[in-house]
């Protein structure tokens, strides 16, 4: 079920999609730093995209209105999950096939969405742009710490699921509508990315791993903090032993 | 049990079931989230009453004294409330979330709508 297509992007029978059906959704959250110069990396490689302001204190929302970029501003801060989960549904509400899940603070490099586009266009609904998948590709490979537990967490998954996904905490993801569909009904709230590859896999839905260029951050913060990391771990490792333990449909 | 203490836990309970009912009169307190506390405060002012039954109930079960009984009853009783309230609060999150994704998308639209 799942299949590395990083090193097999030759087209197959399946669809080609084109750059206008691919939606970039950028979740931002105080990202007037480096929000501008993600959009204009997205938008001049051509796709369409849109920023979620998720209750921004900074000047986030500001500095799109002025420059027109189009933007979903939350009134209140619902966390990465419910901005994420608003960029599926206006990406569904308008007709997108594939959304991509990117950064705002110049973590994901453009370069990389075509390879997840191509490995929708191969079948898969969920495709997770890993740092692990092709080292070499990555100059960023986080801390040894942060390492060891995405490497815990995949091998949670692993056991709930049977199927290995290595970079689990990876934000830089593509879907398509089946995927859209479901993260439209449900999507983890506080740290998603997880949780919601098990959701996935759980619903009878291909996730695909393919390699991806990430970057050390502009500004910001990360969603994971240094000392909630052990809550978080624990907070996940929990989540997803339920989530797989729900039959599958 | 002392008559005197019968009377005043008598009296905290009837003053704290009308407060209770007061509040939901007031809206300040919904329906649903005040028939646990109705049902406490009844139930105490019952047991001041007619202590007799729990003293037989708390030995029967073997406990030393009955307000060790009474304690450990009360203190389940108050877990159940605090997580009927967690699970009213998340459900209440969901909807917020809900909510605000919907009115940024309809904001949105609405932009749209007026620069055409």
């Amino acid at each position: 079920m799942i299949t590395d297509t990083s090193h097999n992007l030759s087209p197959s029978k399946s669809t080609q999609y084109k750059k206008e059906d691919v939606l970039v959704i950028i979740p931002a959250y105080n990202e007037q730093e480096a929000i501008l110069s993600t959009v204009s990396k997205v938008m001049s490689a051509g796709y369409d995209c849109v920023v979620i302001n998720d209750g921004s204190t900074d000047y986030t929302l500001d500095i799109c209105r002025d420059v027109n970029i189009p933007v979903l501003n939350l009134s209140v801060n619902l966390g990465i999950g419910g901005a994420v989960q608003t960029g599926h549904r206006y990406a569904r509400e308008h007709g997108y096939a594939v959304d991509i899940q990117f950064d705002g603070d110049g973590q994901h490099d453009v370069s990389s969405i075509p390879a997840l586009v191509a490995s929708i266009e191969t079948g898969a609904d969920l495709v997770v742009g890993s740092r692990f998948v092709d080292k070499s590709k990555s100059s960023f490979q986080s801390t040894g710490l942060r390492r060891a537990g995405i490497k815990w967490l995949s091998a949670v998954i692993k056991l709930m699921t049977g199927y290995k996904i290595m970079d689990v905490t990876s934000g830089f993801r593509a879907c398509n509508t089946n995927a859209i569909n479901l993260f439209c009904k449900h999507y983890p709230s506080d740290y998603p990315e997880p949780e919601s590859i098990v959701e996935a896999l759980k619903a009878g839905l291909e996730v695909a791993e393919v390699s991806a260029t990430m970057h050390e951050r502009q500004g910001g913060a990360s969603s994971i903090k240094a000392f909630s990391s052990i809550y978080y771990m624990l907070k996940v490792t929990i989540s997803v032993i339920l989530q797989g333990l729900t039959r599958g449909k | 049990m002392p008559l005197e203490l019968r009377i005043a836990v008598g009296i905290i309970c009837v003053i704290f079931l009308l407060y209770t009912l007061y509040q939901v009169k007031l809206h300040r307190l919904m329906l649903r989230f005040s028939l646990l506390w109705i049902a406490l405060s009844i139930v105490i002012f019952a047991l001041a009453i007619f202590p007799q039954p729990i003293f037989a109930l708390s030995s029967a079960l073997g406990f030393d004294t009955a307000s060790n009984f009474i304690f450990l009853t009360g203190f389940f009783f108050v877990l159940l409330i605090s997580l009927s309230h967690a699970r009213a609060i998340s459900r209440e999150t969901e909807k917020t979330k809900c909510l605000t994704q919907q009115v940024a998308l309809l904001e949105k639209r609405l932009e749209d709508m007026s620069k055409r």
